[in-house]
């Protein structure tokens, strides 16, 4: 497949501070692509360089196989950041409209898809002009503005941050009717969206991508298997005490009274192994139930074993 | 419709549709409106203020429309300049901040396109406000003194828009590197008092831009010469002026969004 972005060993230094620190990132063309991080990531700068906005300090970059912000590149390029800027004088349609203008997009073809893009984003016949929007409107105006020229690469930052659960299901649809046509690459923090329609996903901490593919693969090959393990003990302090430590368990978190839900690296050990510790302590084990592990497990892990 | 004219036309729409349109037709039109009447009556304005001797002590010549010319030039170069420089002062920055540019810029907009449409709709704009007050002083000074040619105020008028490109140029490559409006305006202003301390300067007011303070009054009561000490200041103005829009694009090129 062809890759619409292409990042490769990318740097970007703030003085001492390294913003991004070796990123690579490939996104095929047509596919969902989610950009996972914390806040501070390192997310939003690498879509600044990649959108020409900022410039790398070392490394490099093809949006859809040109350099970033080129005259080739941005007529094919729809994007939205997480807090889109307007003129406040303008409703959601002049916005529309001007922005086709700067597309150079033909009449007819503007009125319809300004029409359609209203339509979907809920901003049809609000006449009231943008200084007057609260953040969710400015966001769903800013993705009808991204979408305007049809792109064929749209970057989304936290695209869904500051919407209602009704405005994010719409536009969690959206990007999922777009895979094929449209390559979409979108930052976020919040998993359940990248778990609802990304084909790929990399998930990025302190400028560097930590693991980047098809969200079965990073879900396997780095979500570890989760064993939950139910214990019968007035005190599961004395079980996670003793757990901790031991070379193949990653995560022990406490979901319930008396229930500690484990990632572990080997689930044969860990069955053959975690009755002996549990009656080392004198304990009643109830049940040890596999699951598989959620994109939530995986960020978690990771991302917390590198802070 | 090209990328350039679509911007150009979104700028128009601004100032057409927000604050800039009032604040320096108003002020301009104002000044132009009033300037010939509180010269034409400073006497009595000063006798209501101070008292009928007093004022009668004070020499005080009888005012002429050339008064009243020199009165609109020094309107120009002294008041309405800072409205223009605070105009131009925010006109990136304040989109840099806001997040219009990075919407902008993403399209097909290049960063040169997006720092000269500013400049033409700024300096468009200045000058059609100029224009309005030529016009409006030029039929108040003929109603208070009685009919007067039109082209000594015309003229000055198109000097002092000389002097309002440089310091919208100063102000745009200040916007243009300065997040703070604030910082820009003092930039702009910053480099008003540098022209008019570089004028009082042997040979500078007659050869540089300097001299655009002082060949707009002269030009608007008549004392002005079509000769190379017009032509010099605004020559030279115009060249500076372009030379700051050219750094002014050079370094928002260079700018991160």
């Amino acid at each position: 497949m062809t890759a619409a972005v292409e990042i490769t060993q990318l740097v970007k230094t703030y003085g001492r501070h390294r913003a991004l620190d070796g990123l690579d990132l490939r996104v095929e063309e047509g596919s969902v692509h989610g950009f996972l991080g914390a806040n501070g990531a390192g997310k939003t700068t690498a879509l600044r360089i990649l959108l020409g906005l900022a410039r790398q300090t070392s490394g490099g970059v093809r949006v859809l196989g040109q350099e970033p912000g080129s005259a080739s590149v941005s007529p094919r390029i729809g994007y939205c950041p997480d807090v889109p800027g307007f003129f406040s004088w303008m409703t959601a349609r002049e916005v529309l409209e001007s922005s086709a203008r700067l597309f150079g997009l033909p009449t007819g073809t503007t009125r319809r898809r300004i029409d359609e893009l209203l339509e979907l984003t809920g901003l049809r016949g609000v006449d009231a002009r943008v200084g007057g929007y609260s953040r969710g409107m400015r966001q769903r105006l800013g993705i009808a503005q991204a979408l305007i020229n049809s792109p064929a690469l749209l970057v989304l930052d936290e695209p869904t941050s500051a919407l209602d659960p009704l405005g994010r299901r719409v536009v969690l649809d959206l990007l999922a009717e777009l895979r094929g046509r449209t390559t979409v690459l979108f930052s976020t923090h919040l998993l359940p969206d990248v778990e609802r329609v990304c084909d790929t996903v990399a998930i990025i901490d302190h400028g560097r991508v930590l693991t980047a593919g098809s969200l079965a693969h990073v879900r396997t090959a780095f979500g570890g298997v989760q064993a939950r393990i139910d214990v019968d003990v007035d005190d599961p302090a004395r079980l996670r005490d003793a757990l901790e430590g031991l070379p193949w368990i990653v995560t022990i978190d406490e979901t319930a009274p008396g229930m500690l839900a484990l990632t572990v690296t080997d689930l044969d050990e860990a069955q053959t192994r975690l009755p002996a510790e549990v009656a080392a302590l004198g304990l009643r084990l109830r049940r040890v139930e596999q699951r598989d592990a959620s994109l939530e497990d995986v960020f978690v892990g990771m991302v917390g074993v590198q802070r | 419709m090209t990328a350039s004219t679509a911007l150009l036309s979104l700028r128009a729409r601004e100032i057409a549709r927000t604050w800039r349109l009032w604040v320096l037709p108003t002020v301009i039109v104002f000044l132009a409106a009033t300037g010939p009447v509180i010269v034409r009556f400073t006497r009595e304005i000063l006798a209501a203020a101070l008292g009928a001797e007093e004022a009668a002590a004070i020499p005080w010549p009888d005012p002429t429309a050339s008064d009243a010319s020199a009165q609109w030039a020094s309107d120009l170069t002294q008041l309405v300049v800072f409205v223009v420089v605070v105009m131009a002062a925010g006109a990136i920055n304040a989109e840099v901040r806001s997040g219009v540019a990075a919407i902008l810029l993403v399209k097909p907009v290049s960063r040169t396109t997006y720092v000269l449409t500013h400049a033409a709709s700024l300096l468009g704009f200045i000058a059609l406000a100029g224009l309005l007050g030529a016009l409006v002083s030029w039929a108040a000074t003929s109603l208070t003194f009685g009919a007067v040619d039109l082209a000594p105020t015309l003229g000055a008028t198109a000097v002092w828009v000389v002097l309002a490109a440089v310091l919208v140029a100063a102000s745009l490559l200040a916007s243009a590197a300065i997040d703070a409006v604030a910082g820009a305006a003092g930039v702009g202003i910053g480099v008003y008092f540098l022209l008019a301390l570089l004028s009082i300067v042997p040979h500078f007011s007659d050869y540089t831009p300097a001299g655009l303070i002082r060949v707009t009054t002269e030009v608007a009561t008549g004392t002005q010469q079509l000769d190379a000490t017009l032509w010099w200041p605004v020559g030279t103005g115009m060249l500076l002026t372009m030379g700051l829009i050219a750094a002014a694009v050079l370094v928002f090129r260079r700018r991160e969004i």
